[in-house]
């Protein structure tokens, strides 16, 4: 059962992305667009207002912390006020920004991965910091908890595969790596959430 | 089949992209063995938990006051006029010219490296490694390819223009080192910039792609 409030989902079909209007999608979302290319922020700060819920979702879950997914959030919305102009206006908002949010997510990974020089693949997970989750949480808190305790990689693919409903070659083109590898990180977040959950 | 089979295939089993017999043959053993039924069990519980988990999460705090600022840092109405990866590419697309135009490698074996590392060749980029290496880069490309032509309606006409023109000066800067190299085996220096130009186009086929 869709929460109230969400946005329409994501058809994939053949393996591409078609994202679909919300049926019901107000017109006012094509108005609050159309200002905010045009340069208006009141407009911008509405768009923010009505999708910052699911791109905080996604960043936390990626980043696996709150602090980071925070300013990936900021980063997120910084980096689609610069775009919008390639913003075609055919699909709903929601759909062109989310994708935008998953290349901001993981590319900070990869730069933090360059900068940092850590050993990413471990199966020890207090090598990774765990944040705060955020308030709301409590339904889901364990498995937010134990997510956010994968490795990076196991953990990228899991939120985007089982939480997302990306395809496996989607994953691949967004993260960089095989189909197999991708699945290979499927495999492996599977089996260690099922260790934790069974505790 | 047997349990580290079945727990192989037990992804793919509960994801439903298992072949007819493939799937048969998985749900034969979960019949009789308690164990792999128990491990069935908790990935779909795992997965419901993930179906279950809230799409929404409100940030700690109100980001916007920081958004904004930085929106205003940017200059008033101030968006790229280009997108904003093609600054980098276009600075590739130059050092990839600069690279095709320079390679005019003599028939001649080079003479073997004497500098620093001062360690022939061969000890590090033997053939096979090399074949393996690029067969990676081959194949990522093939899938990058693939998702940016189903993908193509979605690119503005200008973007298309400057990503094609840069896929063409590598793939031309690709052959002309193959060519080299072809000719001076085993040269490091060549074999570094044929996995360093096929880098490059991985990452702008994936960088369109992202556009999408």
């Amino acid at each position: 059962m869709r929460p109230a409030g969400t946005l329409a989902i994501v058809d994939i079909e053949g393996g591409v992305i078609e994202p679909r209007a919300d049926e019901d999608r107000p017109g006012r979302e094509r108005e609050l667009v159309a200002r905010a290319r045009a340069g208006d922020r009141d407009a911008f700060e509405e768009l923010y207002r009505e999708n910052v819920g699911r791109v905080y979702a996604l960043c936390y879950r990626l980043a696996g912390e709150a602090s980071l997914a925070e300013e990936l959030t900021q980063d997120v919305f910084v980096r689609a006020w610069q775009k919008l102009a390639s913003f075609r206006g055919e699909s709903a908002f929601s759909s062109w920004l989310y994708p935008l949010t998953v290349n901001v997510a993981l590319s900070e990974r990869r730069s933090r991965r360059r900068r940092t020089a850590r050993i990413l693949a471990t199966e020890d997970p207090t090598a990774f910091e765990v944040g705060v989750p955020p308030a709301g949480t409590e339904v889901g808190f364990d498995i937010e908890r134990a997510i956010a305790e994968l490795p990076p990689g196991a953990r990228a693919v899991f939120v985007l595969h089982d939480v997302e409903g990306y395809r496996h070659g989607e994953i691949a083109a967004l993260t960089g790596v095989a189909t197999g590898t991708s699945k290979a990180q499927l495999h492996r977040a599977r089996r260690l959430l099922r260790e934790v959950l069974q505790r | 089949m047997t349990c580290a089979d079945v727990l192989r295939e037990l992804d793919d089993y509960v994801d439903g992209s298992l072949s007819e017999g493939r799937f048969q043959e998985v749900e034969l053993h979960l019949h009789s063995c308690g164990a792999c039924r128990e491990e069935e069990r908790l990935l779909r519980a795992l997965l419901a938990h993930a179906a279950a988990m809230p799409r929404l999460l409100d940030p700690p705090r109100d980001l916007w006051p920081a958004i904004a600022e930085r929106l205003r840092e940017e200059g008033p109405g101030a968006r790229r006029s280009l997108p904003w990866w093609a600054g980098g590419l276009l600075a590739a697309a130059a050092v990839l010219l600069a690279l095709s135009s320079s390679l005019r490698v003599p028939a001649r074996p080079t003479q073997p490296s004497q500098g620093g590392e001062g360690r022939l060749a061969q000890a590090s980029f033997t053939s096979p490694s090399l074949l393996e290496a690029e067969g990676g880069y081959l194949k990522a490309t093939e899938e990058l390819n693939a998702a940016l032509e189903s993908r193509r309606g979605s690119l503005s006409p200008e973007t298309l223009r400057v990503v094609d023109e840069n896929l063409r000066i590598i793939t031309e800067a690709l052959r002309s080192v193959r060519q080299a190299l072809a000719k001076d085996p085993g040269n490091r220096a060549l074999t570094h910039m044929l996995l360093s130009t096929h880098r490059k186009k991985v990452e702008i086929l994936r960088r369109a792609t992202l556009l999408t």
